[in-house]
């Protein structure tokens, strides 16, 4: 740990509880902040520390129970508007692999739950695996966040989703094996003036490429009227 | 052959009421036994490769390895993840009508139907080679002397191939030397060369 820079400040907190038959120790570290509250007997304001909750940086829980039976995961990370920091994984001994296969499918299965369970359209469905692939391509070898997974798979109810997922077993952030989403993977064509994006199973159904001449067909396209004015 | 091609055919045998679609899912049934390991195995492999898009147990979504008790399910399987794999022949008529593909596998055994697939693609690329007109919109060409002669590309079916490879070589030497034209009903046949 000695070349990891040193946390500042705050108060280490542990606790070992037991949620349906599981044996969990949640560790976290708790900062608090001088407040003012109202002394109830004088009715004058008094000096009041406070902690400061909603800024949960850093926190673990950890699933004893499911690291004795092996389990591949059995920490997650509590993340809130900081990165989890270095020091703090360093200290509770987390080292994190670089792809997360079990993960990336835990992810990829509570998707397609949540919008199973949500009726959303094929064409929405689609659209979610591609954000959540284009945002995986982005973070290249840094670990996804969940929270910015749950803007995108639905932002109307990002902290529900939020909320389950980090139940169900997913971490605040963790590493993606972005060969585990290939199955979301489309065809896809980019240049200046045109985007293309179709799965595979249309080629030469729907869509008819021609490689020699580089051109495609796709057919059964309908464009509104405002679209072609 | 891709590696998810060979595991869906380990697969294969036991679907049943396979139903090929024509925007490229396949439906079908499968009787899961929780008991079997090795299928759960590879029923997990094909869902995580992504062939097996969908698993649904009385129209409920359930994922491997934990699909439940025994029972069928219907499974989605998106053939955009088998390449070169088709049910039948004429799904790989449809898709590929003149040209095959550089490999492929045909679930549907018929001797015939192969041999006629190969004389049927032989047969329309000699014809293509002769086209004056393309209409890569319509799947189709044109051979154009006096008169058009259509040649429409997905039209025809396996059974028709049947007797193709046979008469092939004579076919495309006959038509090599002379030219064309069409009856009413579609056919054509081949005119002597007017020597005037």
């Amino acid at each position: 740990m000695k070349d990891i820079p040193a946390a500042t400040g705050g108060y280490f907190f542990a606790a070992r509880f037991t949620e349906e038959d599981e044996d969990l120790l949640l560790i976290l570290m708790l900062h608090q902040e001088q407040g003012h509250a109202i002394d109830e007997p004088t009715l004058t304001l008094k000096r009041s520390l406070n902690l400061q909750m909603e800024h949960l940086d850093l926190a673990a829980r950890i699933s004893i129970s499911g690291w004795q039976a092996g389990k591949h995961e059995p920490v997650s990370l509590v993340r809130g508007r900081k990165e989890v920091s270095e020091y703090f994984k360093s200290f509770i001994g987390l080292h994190e692999p670089r792809t997360n296969t079990e993960g990336t499918q835990k992810l990829k299965i509570f998707i397609e739950q949540w919008m199973e369970a949500n009726t959303y359209s094929q064409s929405e469905k689609e659209g979610v695996r591609e954000r959540v692939l284009d945002y995986a391509k982005q973070r290249k070898d840094e670990p996804v966040e969940l929270n910015v997974i749950s803007t995108l798979v639905d932002p109307q109810r990002h902290e529900k989703f939020f909320a389950e997922a980090n139940e169900s077993g997913l971490g605040a952030e963790f590493h993606i094996d972005r060969r585990s989403l290939s199955p979301w993977v489309r065809v896809i064509y980019n240049d200046s003036d045109i985007k293309l994006n179709f799965s595979r199973r249309l080629l030469n159904k729907r869509v008819r490429y021609n490689k020699r001449d580089k051109t495609i067909l796709i057919k059964d396209i309908e464009l509104s009227e405002e679209d072609l004015r | 052959m891709p590696q998810a091609v060979d595991s869906f055919l380990k697969l294969r045998p036991r679907l049943s009421e396979v139903r090929e679609q024509e925007d490229g899912w396949i439906l079908a049934f499968f009787n899961y036994d929780p008991k079997d390991m090795a299928v759960l195995g590879l029923l997990t492999e094909l869902h995580n490769e992504g062939v097996i898009s969908e698993f649904r147990r009385e129209g409920h979504l359930v994922f491997p390895p934990k699909l439940g008790d025994s029972g069928p399910l219907d499974l989605r399987i998106d053939t955009g993840k088998l390449p070169g794999y088709f049910e039948t022949y004429a799904s790989l008529i449809g898709s590929n009508p003149d040209t095959p593909p550089q490999e492929f596998t045909v679930w549907e055994k018929n001797d015939a139907f192969h041999a006629g697939y190969a004389a049927a693609c032989a047969l329309l690329q000699f014809l293509k080679s002769k086209a004056e007109v393309w209409d890569t919109t319509g799947q189709r060409f044109f051979l154009v002397d006096q008169q058009a002669v259509e040649i429409p590309l997905t039209s025809y079916s396996p059974q028709q191939t049947a007797t193709l490879p046979a008469r092939l070589p004579s076919i495309t030497r006959f038509l090599n030397a002379e030219h064309w034209t069409q009856t009413h009903d579609g056919h054509f046949f081949a005119k002597p060369v007017c020597v005037c």
